[in-house]
Parts: structure tokens; sequence; C-alpha cells
């Protein structure tokens, strides 16, 4: 699992290495030159001193053959001193068991001598040559001793930078500790928000968008609880008919009687089962179902819908007709588009008075395609065109008997197609519902 | 005893009313709030049965104006509203008793009993005048070591009687209390019910002051 304090860690760990490398790499050289001049001024000063001490010297060269092990031992000396004569005897040797090599180059030079580099400081003089010569390995071990006296505090500190930052870091990450315990602490229904008081500005957007799901669920939550206890409250009535009308059976007289009560609790059953379906269909159109979008030619939904419906019309003395149609494309559920416009139909039959008409329109405009239903009934008061969309809710009219859902599922299915429903007075006089669907592209 | 049923709901209405004159009670049925206040303060009712969901004036509203003018009815609200709350809510604004629905008619009945007798000062379920015993709930009166059972209307003429024994109740007070609006009176259906019941019970049990109308007393 990724974690932020691990992550840190190893950031700044990492970067704490690197730089002490560039310092340690730094310090190395600056050191290096600082030792190498410091040496070097070291060697000219003896090569001076040399020079001005000693006017001649009297050597005793030992040769070679005396002392085998010379050549083991050059490499522990410090400084090789050595004084040739102008004619190249050397007059002196400060280890003369070790046969260092006059060098051709003058002053500074670096040199391999039996495996070692070497430091060779050669002046010459008026009677002699004198040459200084140093192993480099002692310069080496010096700086290295130096550089490591610096670097040293810096290692032991980088180890204990890591527990301070482990402990900076878990202190700076407790309000997210914090935050998290409210939120566990939480039961399923708590919806209150989080409290943003003393949050750090880094996990504010985080609270601020917890509480502002929380909110979105709680309205959520709190329609669907509405909407429950509604529906529990509208099933209770047709089941008291029901109850009521099974009464009626039993208590029956005669045969007559019983065919009046069975016949009742028929319509009954019919009125609950009709609900029942209601309440389907608007669980079914609610935004988060799924439904099968296809094109769908609105001129067949016409016909379709207006068959089904025209011997109710008939039934009722309305006539029922399409005033203008212009055949038009969309994309959508065509059951659910049928459920619409026939609930449309429906409601303007149910409330429409014999003898009345109703008119249906499809028509293109530059931004989109009406579908308009106009009837000749007493149509919705204005400050009832918001209420009707409301579960449940009837309109004062009397004598028609409803669910209450009709147009909730007529608004649920037309956002669904991101339509616009719109309600008005009909030119012909009662309600003129019209459906305003986004002209499909290409 | 004539109820007024205020329910919105077609069906309930129907069943209820029916239903309710099966029993021998006069119902008169309304479907708004408006309606009820005026029935209310047209006729004298022996209970109302009130749904507290109505379209343009709710039923606790009604209530409410009821009490305030000190109308003693007796009131069982029924409604679908469930919660410990309504109920409460109910009662406290005057209501005798509160059923939720769905019911059984005979709870309703039962408890339409219960709030009428309740009215009427008693505990005891049956009406009784000096050694006559009428049981609203079963039409049975026990008189003279006899039990004899009446028909609904019978019942509940001689409920209305009983309720106010050596009272004389006119014709027409007893006709309003027996029938219900869209009711078909004979014009000697009162007169049918008296012999009728004279006959099963004994001439001495209801009387007759002529040109005042009939009473219980003085067996």
């Amino acid at each position: 699992m990724k974690s932020l304090r691990g992550q840190l860690l190893l950031y700044l760990m990492a970067a704490l290495l690197v730089s002490s490398a560039v310092v340690a790499v730094v310090t190395y050289r600056n050191a290096k030159e600082e030792i190498d001049e410091m040496f070097d001024a070291n060697l000219a000063q003896i090569a001076a001193t040399l020079k001005a001490g000693r006017s001649s010297y009297s050597v005793n060269m030992p040769s070679l053959a005396e002392h085998p092990q010379a050549t083991q031992v050059a490499s522990e000396a410090d400084f090789i001193v050595q004084i040739w004569s102008n004619n190249g005897i050397l007059e002196y040797a400060s280890h003369p068991h070790i046969p260092f090599p006059l060098q051709q180059q003058r002053e500074w030079s670096t040199v391999l001598f039996q495996g070692e580099r070497w430091r060779v400081y050669k002046k010459l003089t008026e009677n002699n040559t004198v040459q200084v010569s140093q192993l480099l390995k002692e310069r080496m071990a010096t700086i290295e001793e130096i550089v490591i006296s610096i670097m040293m505090p810096q290692l032991v500190f980088i180890p204990l930078f890591g527990l301070l930052i482990w402990l900076a870091v878990g202190r700076t990450m407790r309000p997210l500790a914090w935050v998290s315990m409210l939120i566990t602490k939480r039961g399923p229904n708590a919806m209150e928000p989080i409290e943003e008081n003393n949050i750090p500005v880094e996990i504010k957007p985080l609270t601020e968008a917890l509480n502002s799901l929380l909110k979105r669920l709680s309205d959520a939550l709190t329609t669907q609880r509405q909407f429950v206890a509604d529906a529990a409250h509208e099933l209770r009535t047709p089941l008291t008919a029901l109850t009521l009308q099974l009464n009626m059976i039993e208590r029956a007289r005669d045969a007559t009687e019983r065919a009046q009560a069975i016949a009742l609790y028929k319509s009954g059953l019919d009125r609950s089962i009709h609900l029942v379906q209601q309440l389907l269909t608007l669980a079914r159109m609610e935004p988060e179902v799924d439904s099968p979008i296809r094109p769908v030619k609105l001129a067949s939904l016409i016909n379709v819908c207006v068959s089904q419906f025209i011997a109710f019309a008939e039934e009722k003395s309305i006539d029922l007709g399409i005033k203008h149609i212009e055949d038009s494309e969309i994309d959508g559920d065509f059951d659910a588009l049928r459920i619409m416009f026939g609930n449309l139909l429906d409601n303007a039959i149910r409330y429409t008075p014999a003898g009345g008409k109703i008119d249906v329109i499809l028509r293109r405009t530059h931004e989109s395609i009406l579908l308009e239903v106009e009837d000749t009934g007493p149509g919705i008061p204005n400050h009832e065109y918001e209420r009707v969309f409301d579960r449940f809710y009837r309109g004062a009219s009397k004598g028609v008997r409803g669910t209450g859902l009709g147009l909730p599922i007529v608004k649920a299915i037309v956002e669904k197609h991101n339509a616009r429903l719109t309600l008005a007075q009909a030119p012909i006089g009662g309600l003129k519902a019209s459906i305003a669907f986004p002209v499909k592209e290409n | 005893m004539k109820i007024l049923l205020v329910e919105d709901d077609e069906m309930i209405g129907e069943s209820l009313s029916k239903s309710l004159r099966q029993d021998g009670y006069a119902v008169n049925w309304v479907k708004d709030g408006d309606t009820a206040t005026t029935a209310l303060k047209t006729e004298d009712y022996a209970l109302l049965l009130l749904d507290i969901g109505l379209p343009k004036c709710s039923g606790l509203e009604i209530l409410k104006k009821l009490r305030n003018k000190a109308e003693p009815i007796p009131v069982v609200i029924i409604s679908a509203r469930d919660a410990v709350q309504d109920v409460v809510t109910g009662l406290d604004t005057g209501a005798d008793d509160y059923l939720v629905k769905p019911f059984e008619l005979k709870e309703l009945q039962a408890r339409i009993r219960a709030a009428m007798r309740r009215k009427g000062g008693r505990a005891e379920p049956h009406l009784t005048y000096k050694g006559l015993a009428l049981d609203p709930s079963t039409h049975k009166v026990t008189y003279k070591d006899k039990d004899v059972v009446l028909s609904a209307r019978e019942s509940a003429l001689m409920q209305t009687l009983l309720e106010k024994p050596e009272v004389i109740f006119s014709r027409a007070q007893l006709e309003e209390r027996i029938y219900g609006w869209n009711e078909e009176v004979e014009s000697n259906a009162l007169e049918v019910h008296i012999h009728n019941l004279r006959r099963k019970l004994g001439q001495e049990v209801i009387r007759n002051v002529r040109g005042l109308g009939y009473m219980v007393g003085k067996i």
C-alpha cells in the first residue's frame, strides 16, 4: 500500500544522501587543492632550506648491493631529499638505499616509481640540483582523513534526520487520521457534514468534496424516504377499499348483493394493480436506471398510441386526432416514450368533458422537435403547473380518479430523454402539454 | 342513528356507506371538507366518521372548528396516516377514536358503537330501561326474560328512543335520525317500524302521544 509517510521519508532521505555525496565530492576537491598547495609549498621550502644551508655535501653513497631490501622500503619514506652535483654525481640522499632517479622535468612533476606515484620538486642552483620527492599516497591519506572528519557527523545525522522526518510527518498527518476517524465513527444514516474547523488547507478540498457528496446523498435519501412513505400511504387507500369490499362480499345476504359486491371488489383490485404498475413504471424511469436507446420515429409512436386510445376517446365522444405531423426521428427508449405519450393522451381524455376535442401536433423548429397535446378540458390553473409534477399530487378537479403518478412519470421520461416539458393554455381552450426534444445531431 | 361520513375516496366511501346502512345507520356521505362543514351546520348527527386527507379543507381543520364550537358529537377518525404523532394529534384535536386504514368493517362498527355509547355516558354496551335491554351490536332486545331479534332499522329506532327514555320524539326527528339523504322514505314507513316493534315487544313499550310523537317510558 502506498504510504505518504514512507514516500516522503524515501524522497527526503534520497535528497539528503545525494546532497551529502555532492558535499563530499566538493569537500574532497577543495581539500585536495588546499593540501596539494600546502605540501607543494613544503617541498619547495625543504628544497630552499637545503640550498641555503649547505654548500657542499659528502655522502657515502651506499650501493644497492649493501641494501638488498632497499626497493621494498621505498614506499615507507615520507620525503626523499637528493642533491646532485652539476656533473651528475649524487652528493646527498636522505634515503640512500632508495634509488630514486633524477627527473628530467624542471620544478614540478608527478612520476611513477616502484608502483607508487610521487610528487617531485627539482630545483637547479649554481652548484647542484636539489630534488625533493614525496609519496602521493601520504597526501591522499591526509585528504581522506579531512574529508572523513567533515562528512562523518553528516552521516551520523542522516538516520537521525530520517527519524525526525518520520515523526514530523506523522504529526502533520494527524488531522487526516482525525478526519478518517470522524468518518469511520459515522453510522450509515449520519448525513450531517464533517466539521471543517481546524482542518488544514491541504485536506480541506477532500472534506469539502465529502460534505457535498453527503449533502447530495442526504437529499436523495430524503426524497427516496418521502417517496416510500408516500407510496405506502397511497397503497393504504386502495387496500382499505379492497378490505371493505371483501367485507361486503362476506356479508352479502343474497346472490344479487354478492354479485354487486364482487363487481366492486374487482374494480378495487384493478385500481390497486394500476397503482402498483404506475409505481413500478416510475421506479424504472429513475435517472440512474439504464434503458435501451434506439432511433425512434415519432410519427409511428403517435400512430401506436393514438390507435391505443381511440376507443377510450370515442367512448367519451371526444374527437381525438392529429392536427399536424412532420416526420422526425429522435434517439430514445420506445417503450418509455409510449408510456409518456400514452399518459398525456390518457390525462387529456380523462379530463376533457364529453364532446370535446384533443389535437396532437408534431412539428420541428430550429433547435427542437415539438410533440404537443392540446385539449378542450378545464386546463390547470397557472399556480399548479409546478405542483402537478409532484408525486401523488392530485388537482382539485372532481370526479376523475387517478393515482397522482401519471405526470411525474411523464416528467421522469422527458428528463431521461434530455427533453423539456411545458404546460400552457391551449389555443382551443384547455391544457397544452408540449415536449421539446433536442434535434438529433448530424 | 345518523352518521356523517367524510371520505374523498369513491370506493371506500361507497363501501362504507353501503355497509353502515345495512347495519341500520342512516349515512350521509360527503367528499370534501367544505361540504362536510355545511352538512354539520344544517343537521344533527349521532357520529362523525372523518378522513383526514381531504381536498380543500383537512379533516383536522373540520374537527378543530367543531370542537371550538363545543359540539359534543362523537368523532371517529379514519386515516391512512399511522404515525404515532398523527394519532396523538388526531385524538388531541378532539377525536374520540382513531382508526388506521386499512381496517376491517367489524372493527369500525365496534368503535362506532363504543364512541356513541361513551357519548351517552354509558360504560356498558347495552341500553337499558326498566327491564328492557337493547344490544345495538346484535340488534337483540331482552325483555321479560325473552330475547327478541330486531331488524337493523327497528334497532336504530329503538336505540334513538332508549338513548333518552321518557322524552317525546317527533315523527320528523325520528325520521331524520334513522334515514340518510338519498333514501326514499315511504310516508308510513315509520309507523310500520313502530308497529313491528310493538308486535315483537308488546304494545306498552312505545307510547304514542297524539299530536307530539313517540316515546319509551312508564312501562
